[in-house]
């Protein structure tokens, strides 16, 4: 209730200083807007980015055979390097740091299904594939499992739009799907899934099946390419060098050659991609602050002027025995009001952006703008550091008032 | 309870010094009850200020109720104003925004007495000056004689044994500023020290006790036999 009255009194009294007052707040009102707005689009953009490349896959590489350009062990350069199912194996066993690994073999064919035909990328990978390449499957389905692999099982798991392709809504496991006039067993279908990147078409026109079929159907000797992922992140660059190691001793090329092998390093992009984000997000919030830094200026300003105003009182409150703390945290908590009433228009405006922009397609490309529970913490603590130094200085000089001159003050 | 042994006051005008009082030793006892008379630019405010703990003596010794005032630092000057001296002045001084009550539990608060103590007190002490169905009213609502006895509640709000007035009838017209003198006669016969800066001859001749000044200098303190 007196605190009530407190913010009434304050706001009767700023009414002299209107215009001020207004463009004060306002101002204050913009730098806390500027500074959420601009994070929570971060954060949306972010996470969305984030979405769609774990989507294609969490730290992963992918590796491809090339050509060399060193001379090796009295071998030319210029030579194609050539992978084999069984040296993707060994590398497995030969190197502790590898998390999980899976070859992969491609081929682009056609499908039949009774009178359908379609034309899809047809994969032969091992069951690593789907943890790695974040092929997450509908309900009542599987990815490939090792059985399938050894007994070189005719199953395959399909990317959802073959599915439709070949089905249409209707339900598909134990359905068989035609290949090569062979017949195949369906035993999962991708979730749908928005990938940022992709090499031989995306997923979701995608078909697996166990690698050893694969090379029995098509009579592949060679892989395509390899993807693999570290036990963990900081071993990643270890496994990479080992990989080289292994690679060359078994294909023929120097384990220094970069060229021989064409790496698609993810790992290193999301790093990429983190510190970018970071620095667009300090350079973001940094302008919003230094908005925030000159509204609290004013907000400064705005309470020399109410400490003028409020002498005469200040000097009454001195003489009845009011202390200077007293005085000082009054008028902090005068500025704090201020500050707050600035603060939550900005919190305002920011929220009604968010959901508007959420009512738009926009999220589709940009992501969903969240204020995350980081960002509301983050502006209030700035909120209230701008409070503290544009209160502090009135406070003091209110608390500093020489109680008989502040008295004859009107 | 008062006691000022050669207090001077001085205010640097830049080149110039004025001495607003000068060597000024006075002693005043418990429900003492003085007027402080002198011309316009004598130094009874400066006197009072330095009395009341609002403003630090330049030179010289002030013990208020055996407590050396010039030692103590502003936080516990302000605990003195608060706790032993109650203010009454010429242009009352009340806060405008808060109600009479307000006003009058005001100095209760900064002595940190709980709001509902607060305002019983500061309701009877409404009552005693005569005002107890004004206690909503704010300032602007009440007359001068009403808002001068508001202030005179206000002084009495935490027992303070010393009450300083400074001219508290000079914006009255005679029949209440006879009031405000009633009043506070009768505070200095329950035994509180009362000191009534005025100009005004006929209000001074009933204090018992007379103190003039003259250029920031004592010239007069003499006590009549009662009467
Ligand atoms: N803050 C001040 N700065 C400078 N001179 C002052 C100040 N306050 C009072 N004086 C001077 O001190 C003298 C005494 O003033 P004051 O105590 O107010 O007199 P009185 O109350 O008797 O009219 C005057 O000459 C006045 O001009
Ligand atoms: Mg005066």
């Amino acid at each position: 209730m007196d605190a009530l009255r407190g913010i009434i009194d304050l706001l009767r009294g700023l009414r002299q200083q209107k215009a001020r007052t207004a463009t004060t707040l306002l101002g204050l009102g913009w730098g806390t807007f500027s500074v959420i707005v601009l994070l929570a689009f971060g954060t949306g953009l972010e996470e969305h980015m984030h979405e769609q490349a774990v989507a294609f896959g969490e730290s992963i590489a992918l590796v491809w055979p090339s050509r060399t350009t060193m001379n090796f062990a009295g071998l030319g350069c210029g030579r194609r390097v050539n992978i084999e199912r069984e040296d993707v194996a060994a590398l497995a066993a030969q190197i502790p740091e590898l998390g999980r690994i899976s070859p992969e073999c491609i081929a682009w064919d056609q499908l039949q299904v009774g009178t359908k035909i379609l034309r899809a990328t047809i994969s032969g990978v091992a069951p690593a594939y789907g943890a790695l390449r974040t092929w997450r499957i509908e309900p009542g389905g599987r990815f490939l499992n090792e059985r399938d692999i050894e007994d070189r099982r005719r199953v395959i798991v399909l990317g959802n739009r073959v599915r439709t392709g070949l089905f249409g809504r209707d339900p598909v496991l134990g359905r068989t799907v035609i290949l090569q006039g062979l017949p195949f067993t369906v035993v999962g279908v991708l979730s749908p899934k928005r990938q940022d990147s992709d090499y031989s078409g995306q997923d979701a026109d995608r078909i697996c099946m166990p690698v050893t079929t694969h090379e029995q159907v098509y009579g592949d000797r060679l892989v395509s390419n390899f993807v693999f992922r570290a036990r963990r992140a900081d071993l990643h660059p270890r496994a990479l060098r080992r990989v080289y190691e292994v690679l060359g001793r078994r294909c023929g090329f120097d384990p220094d050659d970069r060229q021989a092998l064409y790496v698609w390093d993810r790992l290193e992009d999301e790093r990429l991609r983190h510190y970018a984000f970071l620095g667009f997000e300090i350079m973001l919030a940094g302008s919003g602050i230094l908005t925030m830094l000159v509204g609290g200026v004013g907000i400064g300003n705005l309470m020399f002027i109410r400490v003028r105003q409020r002498t005469h009182e200040i000097g009454i409150q001195m003489a009845l025995g009011a202390r200077p703390g007293r005085i000082l945290r009054g008028v902090l908590a005068e500025t704090f009001v201020l500050v707050a009433m600035g603060g939550l228009v900005g919190f305002f405006l920011s929220w009604s952006v968010t959901m508007v922009v959420r009512l738009t397609p926009a999220p589709e490309t940009i992501g969903e703008p969240r204020i995350s529970p980081a960002v509301t913490v983050l502006t209030t603590l700035l909120l209230g550091s701008v409070a503290l130094l544009a209160g502090y200085f009135p406070a003091r000089r209110a608390a500093r008032l020489d109680p008989v001159r502040a008295l004859v003050e009107r | 309870m008062i006691h000022l042994r050669d207090v001077s006051k001085y205010y640097d005008m830049g080149p110039t010094r004025v001495g607003a009082l000068r060597d000024v030793s006075l002693e005043v006892s418990r429900a003492e009850y003085a007027a402080i008379l002198g011309p316009s630019g004598s130094g009874k405010s400066t006197l009072l200020h330095v009395l009341g703990c609002l403003d630090r003596p330049s030179a010289g010794d002030y013990t208020l109720d055996g407590l050396q005032v010039g030692s103590l630092d502003i936080p516990a000057l302000a605990e003195i104003r608060n706790r032993k001296i109650g203010f009454v002045f010429q242009r009352f001084h009340l806060m405008p925004r808060l109600t009479a009550l307000e006003n009058v539990a005001l100095p209760m608060r900064f002595a940190g007495v709980r709001p509902a103590e607060r305002e019983r007190r500061a309701g009877a002490l409404l009552d005693r000056v005569g005002l107890g169905d004004r206690r909503g009213h704010r300032p602007a609502e009440l007359s001068g004689g009403q808002q001068q006895r508001v202030a005179i509640a206000r002084a009495l709000a935490n027992e303070p044994p010393v009450i300083l007035a400074d001219e508290p009838t000079g914006n009255l017209d005679s029949q209440s500023g006879n009031e405000i003198i009633d009043l506070l006669e009768q505070l200095s016969a329950e035994g509180r020290t009362v000191l009534v800066v005025t100009h005004d001859e006929t209000l001074a001749r009933r204090a018992r006790r007379i103190i003039r000044l003259l250029d920031g200098k004592l010239v007069e303190d003499s006590t009549r036999e009662s009467g």
